[in-house]
């Protein structure tokens, strides 16, 4: 009975390190669905480096492409996330936001698990860049006015 | 005493002896407190103890952010692997050679801090997605070493995480993301009762001092989750107005940590009478505080409370009267 405590501890140890391993291999087997080589506007390199930390960090950088520094002055922006694609995604939206009941219905609502398609250099981002350079350009004609 | 038991000079003497050998051999073989003071030392060598196993989790997790980015990643796994089973090596070792298990505890505390920091690294560096399954192994491997070597904080902490798991992997199963699950008080509430009730159905005949940290961790874990509901309702599954949902979960407070100083008191559990006590005082201002605080001058709302506390005090004293002198309540 001592003896099994022991090994029982040991083993958890062992388990557990081993189903994490095995997941992580069949993670890694097979051969790739696609590859795609991000430059560091995409993929942003941290040196955190410091005398306690010796990590680095790579963040990937997304844009929502109705998300503007200063959004007031963009004439209505695209809300891609709007009533009509939450309730396509299994929200139910039955109450009015503005109602005040809405408050307590939503946050009791479950969260539900969706895949979001990040576009790369395509038409999405190439209309965010446009808009965001007609801004920049009514802003500075603003300013020297 | 001397009237109810007239001893001998020699007797008194051979008695002396007898207790005094007596004692030092359960001293011996049992590393006991005898003396008030032996009891203090030994307070203070637990608290050393617990306090050296915090700073050496602290260390460990410091060591590897210190020097993880000059090593490779198989150096990496082997380190966060093999220091686990090391530090539970170190921990046997230990309580081979020592009654009262202070490196023990130490050792052991250091080894389940070593094995969350494991998991939590191979699933960083493999970019595992994060579950709640890793609460599973980190709750068995605490409460499996809590009974092997006698650990209360072992204990309490296998507890809490095992408490964790549960409430997360229902979490995750109703459709929540599995990390909301403290979202969620009422889970806790039930899991409390369990823990709680735990003592009931499974009797501690070699960990004697097991089933009131059980108690312990159950009536605070139940507690914590009314107070939070009795303060925020809307987490609540109950289908009511969340003003209805407080006011229903603070009068519930108020009326069960009562119920638990009575029960502590009639089963002789320290533990709860305390923590009922505690809880009863917080869930008695916090109403105070809803009716009062908005409308009183604040000199006047604490000098209520301030009279409130001597009443308590007083009501508190007459009750350990009658304990003290049953036949007053047969009187009364």
């Amino acid at each position: 009975m001592k003896r099994a405590s022991l090994i029982a501890s040991a083993a958890i140890v062992v388990v557990a390190n081993g189903l994490a391993l095995l997941h992580a291999a069949r993670n890694r087997t097979g051969t790739p669905e696609a590859e795609m080589t991000l430059t560091q506007r995409e993929l942003q390199y941290f040196n955190r480096s410091t005398a306690d930390d010796s990590g680095v960090t790579l963040s990937l950088e997304w844009t929502d492409p109705s998300s503007f520094p200063w959004p007031a002055q963009v004439q209505n922006p695209a809300i891609w996330l709007d009533q009509r694609k939450l309730r396509s995604l299994g929200f139910a939206c039955s109450v009015n936001a503005a109602s005040p009941d809405a408050g307590r219905y939503y946050q009791r609502q479950r969260p539900r698990q969706v895949f979001v398609a990040l576009e790369y250099d395509g038409a999405a981002w190439r209309a965010w860049v446009e808009t965001y350079e007609r801004s920049v350009a009514e802003q500075r004609a603003k300013a020297q006015f | 005493m001397q009237s109810v038991l007239a001893l001998t000079p020699d007797q008194q003497s051979r008695f002396e002896e007898w207790s005094l050998a007596k004692l030092a051999a359960l001293a011996e073989q049992f590393d006991i407190d005898i003396t008030a003071s032996q009891k203090r030392v030994s307070w203070a060598m637990r608290i050393a103890s617990t306090l050296g196993a915090l700073a050496l989790c602290a260390a460990v997790v410091l060591f590897f952010t210190r020097y993880w980015g000059y090593l490779d990643t198989p150096v990496q796994l082997a380190i966060v692997i093999l220091t686990p089973p090391l530090l539970l090596a170190g921990a046997e070792f230990a309580a081979r050679r020592e009654r009262t298990p202070y490196f023990t505890g130490l050792l052991a505390l250091v080894a389940l801090a070593s094995f969350i920091l494991n998991l939590a690294v191979v699933g960083s560096i493999f970019n595992i997605t994060s579950t709640e399954r890793a609460l599973l192994p980190w709750g068995a491997f605490a409460i499996v070493l809590a009974y092997r070597y006698g650990l209360r904080l072992m204990l309490a902490l296998g507890l809490v995480l095992l408490m964790s798991y549960a409430a997360a992997a229902y979490t995750a199963q109703i459709g929540y993301h599995w990390l909301d699950f403290y979202d969620r008080p009422e889970h806790f509430l039930l899991l409390g009762l369990f823990v709680f009730a735990l003592p009931f159905y499974r009797k501690h005949l070699h960990n004697t001092d097991f089933p009131p940290v059980y108690r312990l961790v159950g009536a605070l874990t139940f507690f914590i989750a009314v107070v939070s509901l009795a303060e925020w309702g809307v987490p609540s599954y109950l289908p009511w107005e969340t003003n209805n949902v407080e006011r229903c979960y603070e009068i519930a407070g108020l009326i069960l940590s009562t119920a638990a100083i009575w029960w502590g008191i009639v089963r002789n559990w320290n533990g709860l009478v305390n923590i009922g006590a505690a809880f009863f005082i917080v869930f008695l201002f916090t109403r105070l505080y809803h009716w009062w605080w908005d409308w009183m001058p604040r000199y006047l709302f604490f000098a209520v409370i301030g009279v409130l506390g001597i009443a308590l005090v007083l009501a508190f004293r007459r009750v350990r009267g009658r304990m003290i002198h049953p036949e007053n309540k047969a009187l009364a």
